[in-house]
């Protein structure tokens, strides 16, 4: 929609502008562009940045309470293909610029109001900057903070319930990139000098590096010494935070507002075990040489975020249970290595590397600390919510590819954006994982880490050759299929056995396009053994044996795969794949009968999900598991081999 | 003779077994019917279902299904594996508890192989029984019937897996 948008401005400026105001014309494109950006959602196709930040260094002094604000900042820039013509900026409507240089030369201030929240800032030079050629930009501004909401429904700007909590746009720059607008991925390093009211507890997203009280003014000093990208944003909390410190390397400190208290002994708790874990897994610690864990009150609609060394989380997750509660703050955290450490560059076509691998991780945690008996059945329950969702409730998810050409694809109703990013994501790299084996995804994961960590930001390509590595060969068919493309397989799996023993397994893609699946065919013989067999489909069927010591019972897919791909007994109505349709089946259908997908929300599911609810048993597929599914499966039965 | 018949009759009747307490004489002649079936149970302890005989007879054997130290049960499913050329499936009659649940089936998939599957639909409770039902027999010849109860489950609410020992045993005559 916004390409028409620009489309339209265009035809409709175009004709009109004459050769000297192309500049102004230009101007108007690029505000229209960070307006529509601004607006949930909407990103517009992905640009090369034409800048390169470098360093943004800030000494801001702030009066929380009035919101009265003085401050003044260094940009080291540089083009990277052209000169740098134009550095824009929003920052908050009730601030403004009181002087600015650029390259030791005043520069030319333009600012005019961006909707009600914002003062778009742009500078230009007075004199020629050479593509390559590093310049600082010197700006002072002061003013009273407004705070106010960008449109109806956006996180109010300066407060979360009664904690202050400024962002990029508000008392220090976003910066905005001439070609990409807000998006872009040009890391820089970032430092803040703030200056408080005596007293004042704060928190930003920095390594604390200095911090006096002399009983007017606390002053404390930040830093990110790494380039961080530029769509991670910085943030300063103050107020009514009470600070808990937790043992962890990097130590953390948990803040929390007072509607917070009774959640801190758990989130303490939990927290080292989540950071252990994921060093673990990471095989590295944060770099960063503290921890800000903030709790953000319920009362404030901003459900959470991580940026460099704060993780933040809405409390209102708590109702999730403290199971859900954990594992939330898991994810949270977990971003600090998948979304800061490493922020991919093609972040406005995919969440892959953000929200997909972090929601599998997530999963990962909560087995690890409830050690279930068998992982597989307890990790396919997890999955069972991205079946739910793709099938029932969300089926525009699983028509859209994990990594999309035209960021204009990425889904704006967020119910859709979670399946799509977080569930159909994290089921995917499941699959993936299945397919090379738990050890070489995980190597391919610290890959990832070692090759694609700021400043050496890659996008799906590099987490591919991560994945790749020595071991686990191309992966070109599974990305182009899985991530790259989409496909929704309907499989049924058959089998016959010999006298022998060995046994043959037929199975076929049902769909009109034959895909190429990856699965993990699971052999269970009548003493319960279960024998794992790698298979990968590529065409309308495959028949395969397999000599086994003992009778095998049944056949069927690793359970955890039924996320992606729905499958079937040739025998209709054998939910347990034993190639009958016998009293197991019919009890396994029996219990259930009334659920729906989402009418309870059962233990595991983050989405109000019934993981109950089994789609074999809805023969008719309207949602509801009836008497009357069952009942022709009840006439029929049984069907034994 | 009468008299060792009529001590037969009251041996089977308390369920010992006649083949192992009666001694007949070597020289006397043994005339009369058939000595009459005794059951076996399997051996074992524990939660279990049994397959418990309650009524004998030359063609026809009667069982009940019976829980023993369950909790209640939403549903059971299991096979009862017989020789087929000693036996076949008469019929199946579910206990009043039993009677009008949904889904109530029991049919001899093939010879010698009986499927029954009983369940109640949803969350409507489980029962708690002292009887599933009773499954009837036809008993075709006079040699001993092994009586297996394989592929079972028990389940409680919400499809909850009850560990239980199903036993069934061994009809001799």
């Amino acid at each position: 929609m916004n390409h028409l948008h620009l489309l339209l401005l265009t035809l409709i400026s175009g004709s009109a502008l004459a050769q000297p105001f192309a500049h102004e014309h230009a101007r108007e494109l690029d505000r229209q562009r960070v307006d529509l950006a601004l607006r949930p959602g909407l990103f517009g196709p992905p640009v090369a940045s034409a800048l390169d930040y470098r360093d943004l260094s800030m000494q801001i002094s702030l009066q929380p309470t009035t919101g009265a604000v003085t401050a003044s900042m260094t940009i080291r820039v540089a083009g990277k293909t052209q000169p740098v013509s134009a550095v824009s900026m929003l920052i908050d409507l009730g601030l403004t610029l009181t002087s600015a240089t650029l390259a030791g030369a005043p520069a030319l201030i333009t600012e005019s109001p961006l909707g009600p929240t914002y003062n778009y800032v742009i500078l230009e030079p007075t004199v020629s900057v050479p593509a390559g050629t590093e310049v600082s930009i010197v700006v002072s501004y002061s003013g009273t903070l407004k705070c106010l909401p960008y449109q109806a429904g956006s996180t109010p700007e300066c407060v979360l319930g009664n904690v202050g909590f400024f962002n990029d746009g508000s008392i220090f720059p976003q910066l905005i990139d001439s070609a990409s607008g807000l998006s872009g991925h040009d890391a820089f390093t970032r430092r803040l000098d703030l200056t408080l009211p005596s007293g004042t507890q704060v928190a930003a997203s920095g390594n604390r590096i200095s911090s006096t009280d002399d009983g007017l003014t606390l002053k404390t000093g930040w830093q990110v010494p790494t380039p961080l990208s530029r769509v991670l944003r910085f943030y300063v909390l103050t107020g009514m935070l009470t600070p808990t410190a937790i043992a962890t390397t990097p130590p953390a400190t948990l803040f929390t507002a007072a509607s917070g208290a009774p959640f801190v002994s758990r989130l303490a708790s939990w927290t080292p075990v989540a950071l252990e874990a994921m060093e673990s897994v990471a095989a590295r610690k944060l770099p960063s040489s503290n921890l800000s864990l903030v709790l953000v009150p319920s009362s404030a609609s901003f459900i959470g975020s991580a940026s460099y060394a704060m993780t933040m989380l809405n409390e209102s997750y708590a109702g999730l249970g403290d199971d859900g509660f954990e594992e939330i703050w898991a994810h949270e955290n977990i971003h600090q290595w998948f979304g800061v450490l490493a922020t991919p560059t093609d972040y406005e076509q995919s969440r892959l590397q953000t929200e997909g691998i972090t929601t599998l991780l997530q999963y990962d945690a909560t087995l690890r600390r409830t050690k279930p008996a068998d992982p597989d059945l307890a990790m396919a329950r997890r999955l069972r919510e991205t079946e739910l969702l793709l099938r029932y409730r969300f089926p525009l998810a699983a028509t859209i590819p994990l990594w999309v050409a035209d960021s204009d694809a990425v889904p704006l109703e967020p119910y859709l954006y979670n399946a799509w990013g977080y569930f159909k994501g994290a089921a995917t790299l499941d699959a993936l994982r299945l397919h090379v084996g738990t050890s070489a995804f995980e190597a391919g994961l610290r890959r990832y880490l070692d090759t694609c960590a700021s400043p050496g930001a890659c996008g799906l390509d590099g987490f591919q050759r991560a994945l790749e590595g020595p071991a686990a060969g191309s992966l070109d068919k599974f990305f182009a299929q899985w991530i790259r493309g989409v496909a929704s397989p309907r499989l049924s799996i058959g089998f016959t056995s010999a006298a022998d023993n060995a046994v043959t397994v037929t199975i076929a893609q049902l769909q009109s396009v034959p895909a190429y699946v990856p699965l993990e065919l699971w052999l269970t013989s009548a003493s319960g053994i279960r024998r794992r067999e790698a298979v990968v489909l590529e065409t309308a069927s495959v028949k395969l044996t397999f000599s086994s010591g003992e009778p095998i019972r049944s056949v069927q897919l690793n359970p955890r795969q039924r996320g992606l791909v729905q499958v079937q007994s040739v025998v209709e109505g054998d939910l347990d794949f034993d190639g009958e349709l016998d009293g197991f089946d019919l009890l396994d259908c029996a219990w259930r009968i009334g659920r729906r997908p989402t009418a309870a929300s059962s233990p595991g599911s983050l989405f109000g999900g019934d993981l109950d609810f089994e789609p074999q048993c809805d023969r008719d597929g309207d949602a509801v598991l009836t008497a009357a599914d069952l009942a022709p499966r009840v006439t029929r039965f049984p069907e034994l081999r | 003779m009468r008299a060792a018949r009529l001590l037969l009759l009251l041996l089977s009747a308390c369920g010992v077994s006649p083949a192992t307490t009666i001694e007949t004489p070597t020289h006397e002649v043994v005339l009369g019917p058939p000595p009459g079936w005794t059951f076996e149970p399997a051996a074992g302890s524990g939660a279990a279902i049994l397959l418990e005989p309650v009524l004998l007879e030359d063609t026809r054997a009667v069982f009940a299904l019976r829980p023993g130290g369950l909790g209640p049960l939403h549903g059971v499913a299991f096979r009862l594996v017989f020789d087929p050329a000693a036996a076949e499936l008469v019929g199946f009659q579910p206990s009043s508890d039993w009677a009008s649940a949904p889904l109530v089936k029991v049919v001899e998939a093939r010879p010698g192989t009986v499927v029954g599957v009983l369940s109640r639909h949803g969350p409507t409770g489980a029962v708690v029984a002292a009887e599933l039902g009773r499954i009837e027999l036809k008993l075709k010849g006079a040699q001993p019937v092994t009586l297996r109860l394989e592929r079972t489950r028990a389940q409680a609410d919400f499809g909850a897996k009850i560990d239980a020992v199903w036993r069934a045993g061994v009809l001799r005559r």
